[in-house]
Formats: C-alpha cells, structure tokens, sequence
C-alpha cells in the first residue's frame, strides 16, 4: 500500500511538471508566457530542493546521492562474482559488459536482495538465462569482438568502470557459476605493502549458485 | 539595492535574451549526450524479455508508473524511433516533436537499465537531457530567452550540489575523512577488479592527498551551483570540474557520462560571431554582384 501511494506521488509530481510545461506551451500573451514560465521555475527548483533535502526519489526529479556512506568501517565489502565453467572444470570470470542492458553493479543487487527470495525452479530459470548471456558474450570475444556496442571503442562505459575480462576458452561454457566474493580493508592492506603483486589472495569467496548444461 | 532592481535582476536572470548560439549548442549536447548512451546501450529494449523471475520482485505499479506493459516487439520499435527523435532534435528538424518525444521516450526507457534493483537510474547519462529536451521542446524553437537555458544548467548544477549533501546528511563530517578516502579508493579499487598497479593504491600512502580529496571533492560539490549565478566564476569551476571528472574515473573508477553538458555554461556566441566572420571573409561576393 505504501509503494503505491509513493507511486501515485511519483507518477503526479512527473505529469505535474508536464502540466506546467504545456502551460507555457499554451499561454497566448507575452505576458501570461512570463507568469508560467516563472511557476514552472519555482516547481523545477523547490522540488529539486525538497528531494535533494529529503533524499528521496522521484526520478526524473531524483536526489543525486553518491558514495554518500562511509565506506565500511570494518573494511568488508562483498560482490557478486559470475563464473563461467570450461569442459576442463576451469573458471573465466565473466566480463561485466556481458549483460549488455545492465551493468554487472546492478545485477550484483538483484543477486543480494531477490536471488534467496526465489524458488529452487526460479533460481535455476535465472540461472540458464544468465548463463546464455554469458555465453554468447563468450562467442563474441572468442571471435576478437569485444566492443559493448555497435559504437565499438566510442561506446559509454558503465557508471561503474568495473575492469574488463576479455579472456574467454574457445570452447563454449559448460557451467556457470555465482560466487559472493568479499575484500577486507585489511586484507588490502597488506597486499598493498608488497608492490606490484596481484590483489587476489585476499579475497574470501562463498559458492552461491551453480548451473550445469546438461 | 533596491526592492525594484532586486525584481529587475531576477527578471533578466530568467528572460533576458539568450545568444542563438548557446541555444544550440545546449539542444546539440543534449541531444548528442543522449544518442551516445542509447548507442552505446543498444540493447535496452531487452531488460523487458528478461525472464519473469527475475522480474518477479519488480512492483507492478512502477511497471505502470514507466508503462512497461507493452509487447516487446513494440518496445524494440520506440526504441528505434527514439533514436530518431534524438537525431531530430540534434539537427533541430521537427524541433519541438523531436524534443519532446525523445525527452518522453527517454522517461520511458532510461529506468530499465536499474529497475530490477531499483526505479532510479540517475547518474546513467540520460536524466539531465531527459529533463533538457522536454524543458527545450514546451519552450518551442522561437522561445529568444534565457530561461530554458537556466532551467537546464539548474538540473545540472544541483547533481554536484546534491551530490555533496547527500555525503553530510548520511554521513556526516566523518565522510571528509583521509580514512574514509583512503578506504574507498582500497575498496572500490578492489571490488572493481583493478590489481596493484593501478595509481589509486598509491594515493593511499598519502594520508594528506586522500584528506585533501575529500576536503576538495565536497566544497567543489557544495559551491558548484555558484557558476549559475557569477558567470566569472566558471572560467574557474569548469576546469575544476573537469579535473573533478578525470579523477573520480580514474581513482574512483566513476565515469560520469553527462561530463560533456557542462559546455551549456560556456557563452558559444563570440565563438560564432568569429566563425561568422571567418566565413564571410572566406567567401567574398564576385564583383559587381548585388545581394
């Protein structure tokens, strides 16, 4: 009931500002022009102000918020890592451009919230369908193609730059996996001290799903 | 000052004439900014044939709140046609159509990059020329005055301004902390995959670089809106701004897609008086021709 009732809202404050838009759109004389541009203005401003005050959303009108917490304290963060499976059991972190219509920072919240909240038979639908996005990823690079899209080296990166894992096997995937890898502050830490040296060791990483081509 | 210059002022801030140019340099960025992401995001139709599963914690009122309720098929074709909008609007063919569709379609399509998660997908590229182009198209293309351009530069001002409260109202003060900093530049690096090598790590010694970065970073969000009111100070904030940029992508791994729009706050027209010119001189009238 809640949701709904800030959706009403959401859906009104938008058509609002369209309303006001078609006023000026409208207005007939110079002077009544002048008179609703400045009401559009003040709603275009004192809604801004009243979502980027309170921090709350109605996109398009939206509060902007960015790395606004502190970054853990107790320096552990956990991200939702994909895997694909080779015919010889080896794993290739699958690049995150692979999804192609969203980024892997979103997926990574889709696991965490909604992932447990489905059934066995919905995990394992969610599965394949992630894993066939992989996989024709992994067709792709395999053939030299690593372009996200058909801008090629001109495309938009992500909000996120996550780094790009190019690498892929030639032969297709036979598993995908879904490990929640966790980094410690302090665990970086110590890797920083020895130079130059990858920072992989530290990572503890839990199997959280597996899906298996038969 | 007096009650009336004060009204004066504020009536020339929002309906003193504003040069051609930087009318459509305003329009072409906008424009511009939103086909690169709906390239560069060419598949976005798609997010709505995701299986049901994992659709299946996305409330049904923010489907009808963006009217996903479509067929695919239909879909892929608005998305299509918006990038033709979008290309209309660039060139200015169609004008008030073209904006305004394309500020509607763009409504429409931007949250299905984030809806599995959630509704908002701010920061992705395409809010601020969503939000231009619909201010741009009610204006209409005879629309001399200032006041579309100062809406515009007031959606993209307050990113920065907001951006820099957001960090107070949650965190308060502890946020501009070498710590803090020094913390995400380890974290972010790592959760986002980069090794060692990379130059934020060796920010990370300095604990005097990582306070003055969060020192540095707030204030410039939290006055950035001032280039709105003194134009004088954006021969300062733009570069600073830029600087601002280059370094959230390459110590935060942050890429701010919208970078481009903060040209809307340069003054184009003494560019084009001299391209004017140039042109003209260019291209001398034959002798005894008379136009």
């Amino acid at each position: 009931m809640t949701l709904v009732v800030i959706t009403i809202v959401q859906v009104a404050g938008f058509l609002l500002l369209i309303a006001l838009c078609l006023r000026v759109a409208m207005a007939r004389s110079a002077e009544s022009k002048q008179k609703r541009v400045l009401h559009l203005a003040a709603y275009i401003v004192l809604t801004h102000l009243a979502i980027g005050i309170t921090q709350k959303d109605a996109w398009p009108i939206t509060n902007n918020r960015l790395m606004h917490g502190l970054a853990p304290p107790s320096g552990e963060l956990s991200l939702y890592r994909f895997y694909g499976v080779d015919s010889d059991g080896r794993e290739w972190r699958v690049d995150p451009y692979a999804w192609r219509s969203i980024s892997a920072w979103h997926l990574h919240f889709w696991f965490w919230v909604n992932y447990k909240n489905l059934t066995p038979a919905q995990r394992q639908t969610a599965l394949a369908w992630l894993f066939d996005r992989a996989e024709q990823q992994r067709a792709e690079l395999a053939a030299g193609d690593t372009a996200i899209s058909p801008l090629g080296p001109l495309s938009a990166p992500e909000w996120w730059g996550f780094e790009r894992d190019l690498k892929v096997p030639a032969q297709p995937y036979r598993a995908f996996r879904v490990y929640l890898e966790t980094f410690t502050v302090a665990g970086a830490m110590a890797e920083a001290e020895q130079p130059f040296r990858a920072l992989k060791g530290h990572l503890d990483r839990k199997l959280i799903a597996e899906w298996r081509r038969l | 000052m007096t009650v009336l210059d004060r009204q004066s002022r504020f009536m020339q801030f929002w309906f003193a004439p504003e040069a051609e140019a930087n009318r459509i340099v305003t329009r072409v960025l906008l424009a511009a900014t939103a086909l690169w992401v709906v390239l560069s995001r060419f598949d976005l139709p798609s997010v709505l044939g995701y299986p049901a599963e994992m659709w299946s914690f996305v409330p049904f009122a923010q489907r009808i709140r963006f009217l996903y309720l479509l067929p695919l098929g239909v879909e892929r074709a608005l998305y299509v046609a918006l990038h033709l909008f979008l290309v209309g609007a660039l060139f200015g063919v169609a004008y008030r159509t073209s904006c305004i569709v394309s500020g509607m379609l763009l409504i429409h399509f931007a949250p299905l990059e984030s809806i599995l998660w959630v509704p908002n997908p701010y920061l992705h590229g395409l809010t601020i020329p969503a939000l231009g182009l619909l201010v741009l198209g009610f204006a209409g293309k005879r629309e001399r005055r200032r006041w579309p351009l100062r809406l515009i530069q007031i959606f993209f001002a307050q990113i920065y301004f907001f951006a820099g409260y957001s960090k107070i109202f949650t965190s308060g003060f502890a946020w501009i902390d070498a710590s803090n900093i020094r913390r995400y530049l380890l974290l972010l690096s790592q959760y986002l995959g980069f090794d060692r090598g990379h130059p934020a790590y060796a920010i990370t010694a300095i604990p005097i670089l990582c306070a003055a970065i969060a020192w540095t970073g707030v204030l410039f969000d939290l006055a950035f809106p001032i280039v709105i009111f003194k134009p004088v100070t954006r021969w300062v904030m733009l570069p600073l701004a830029l600087i601002f940029h280059i370094g959230n992508a390459v110590l935060f791994h942050v890429v701010f897609q919208e970078a481009a729009l903060l040209l809307i706050f340069v003054n184009w027209q003494p560019l084009a008086e001299r391209v004017r010119a140039w042109r003209a001189a260019a291209s001398p009238r034959p002798a005894g021709v008379v136009s």
